[in-house]
């Protein structure tokens, strides 16, 4: 039956936390029955891709390869290349926020008919532009904020550019209720949980955070579940009475628990959205998106509290409003998060109008 | 079989798979690097002349970067590469083994280990601080794609020496027995 199918590879690059391969596997669930979805993941979280039925391949990312970024341009050009000539994808999706060049010659030697670019936007100022030309992808994709629309940003070919709602690994009709969800994690249907995900932490240390925000929280009645990282380098050390979780996707789950605490990602602010909880978000600062905007515009549609945790004030002030908004409940406005569904049509238009033409 | 003639016979093996390679492949991604569009006059005029002197031989080209299997979060300085050929292994297994060479670090001989698996347990591995090079079985029409990447791999790594899975399940491995050099 697959290869029937038209084949879609997904390049995603490996970021702090998994952003860019849930971005692609949303795209590659909606993609399903439709196009063959085969990913080359720079994260190295392969069996949570294997477990969602895709067929994947992986290489180290430049970020924790001693090598020079020119050698390591050079090995991704021969292994993305040898899978485009085994699959001859009809598409090639890079998430990410540059590029590379090995990815991009591996397209042009391998004849890759077309390539686009799924690029989430809201960078902080001191940004640097990429000096890749979106004229080079025939798509590109942009995966927007709370409040976007659908909307078409450049319509000339190539470099046909779109901006979606925000893209969610799961539809809303996915996540398990609240007892549900703490049947399929073991947990007593009575009694006050939270849970804390606040990142593999391979980028910044979050540990003083953590142990801190976990202190807070104890003290409050409530039992700590800490959602262990796919693709942690390290974990991190947790006191013994804080329960450990590894499962995947954590939305599916989140409405076993009263209280979320976690980092301003772009997907975990959506999935906060979809699963109303209320939540603590923790924006760090270390990286390329602005968090703590992101965390900002989320406020109005779900119960939030944002805070970066950094000193104990800091930790009891947010988590005294964080036990304020339990009562609030579920999801404050209406959201569109149907991104995927839109960048897939377009996906797909794409390989329409190649088989057309 | 000792451990010796089990090290011979799978390093047998990878030589006539890297044999096997495609010379063409890493040829065919060659990958130049073009010169950044926006440069001065006098970068542009620099470029030239070096250009030209090594077009004639009078200044040595520029060494190609090498490829490193180090990882930044990894412990330990080594740079020489020895490769764990664990294709085919039962993910329990493998963990054990993996425990095994862990236990043998003393005898890497300030080599690092390059994991080469087509087991999908990178949650596991991703704790061990190695280099994983995952060979993934394809479903049709990419049926080829793992013995294509396996001798490529084979060949990548051509001057590494290679253990078996069963080097980090024996019990009372002295280091010499690797064969490490």
């Amino acid at each position: 039956m697959t290869d029937t199918l038209p084949c879609v590879i997904f390049f995603n690059i490996n970021g702090s936390g998994l952003g860019h391969l849930s971005r692609c596997l949303a795209y590659a669930r909606r993609l399903q029955g439709r196009a063959r979805s085969v990913f080359f993941s720079l994260a190295s979280a392969v069996e949570i891709i294997r477990d969602m039925g895709f067929e994947a391949d992986y290489f180290v990312s430049p970020f924790w390869s001693r090598s020079h970024i020119n050698a390591w341009n050079r090995e991704l050009a021969v292994r993305v290349g040898l899978m485009f000539e085994e699959l001859r994808p009809e598409v090639v999706v890079f998430d990410g926020t540059w590029p590379f060049h090995g990815f991009m010659h591996a397209c042009d030697v391998a004849g890759v008919p077309q390539k686009v670019w799924s690029n989430r936007g809201l960078h902080k100022e001191d940004f640097e532009p990429v000096p890749v030309k979106e004229s080079a992808f025939d798509l590109i994709i942009q995966p927007g904020e709370i409040g976007a629309n659908f909307s078409i940003d450049r319509d000339e070919r190539p470099g046909r550019k779109i901006t979606t709602p925000p893209v969610t690994l799961l539809r809303n009709n996915e996540l398990l209720d609240r007892t549900q969800a703490r049947d399929a994690l073991g947990l007593p249907r009575e009694g006050r949980f939270a849970l804390f995900s606040l990142g593999p932490g391979n980028l910044k240390d979050v540990s003083d955070i953590a142990h801190g925000l976990i202190d807070v929280i104890r003290r409050q009645g409530f039992t700590v579940v800490w959602a262990q990282a796919p693709i942690s380098v390290r974990d991190v050390p947790i006191p013994a009475d804080v329960v450990p979780i590894a499962v995947y996707p954590l939305v599916r789950y989140m409405r076993a628990f009263d209280l979320f605490a976690g980092a301003a990602g772009y997907n975990t602010c959506y999935e906060i959205i979809q699963a109303g909880v209320p939540s603590l978000v923790v924006p760090n600062t270390l990286l390329a998106d602005d968090q703590a905007r992101r965390a900002e515009m989320i406020a109005g549609y779900a119960p939030v509290v944002i805070s970066p945790c950094e000193t104990a004030a800091e930790r009891n002030e947010a988590v005294a409003r964080l036990v304020g908004l339990e009562s609030e409940g579920a999801q404050r406005g209406p959201a569109g998060l149907d991104g995927a569904e839109q960048a897939v049509e377009e996906i797909l238009a794409l390989i329409g109008r190649r088989a057309a033409a | 079989m000792t451990l010796a003639e089990e090290i011979e016979v799978l390093r047998r093996q990878l030589l006539k798979l890297a044999s096997e390679s495609e010379p063409l492949l890493a040829a065919r991604y060659a990958l130049r690097f073009p010169p950044p569009e926006q440069l001065s006059t006098y970068r542009r005029f620099r470029l030239a002349v070096g250009h030209t002197l090594r077009a004639l031989g009078l200044r040595s080209s520029r060494p190609i970067e090498p490829w490193l299997t180090g990882l930044r979060h990894q412990e330990g300085k080594g740079e020489q590469p020895f490769i764990i050929w664990a294709i085919g292994a039962d993910r329990d297994v493998l963990r054990q083994a993996c425990r095994g060479f862990v236990s043998l670090q003393n005898a890497w001989s300030g080599r690092i280990p390059v994991l080469v698996t087509d087991v999908a347990d990178f949650a596991y591995f991703s704790r061990l601080g190695w280099l994983v090079e995952y060979v993934p079985t394809l479903s049709p029409p990419a049926e080829h794609y793992a013995t294509r990447k396996a001798r490529y791999l084979a060949w990548h790594y051509r001057d590494a020496p290679a253990l078996p899975i069963s080097a980090g399940l024996r019990e009372g491995v002295r280091p010499e027995e690797l064969l490490l050099g």
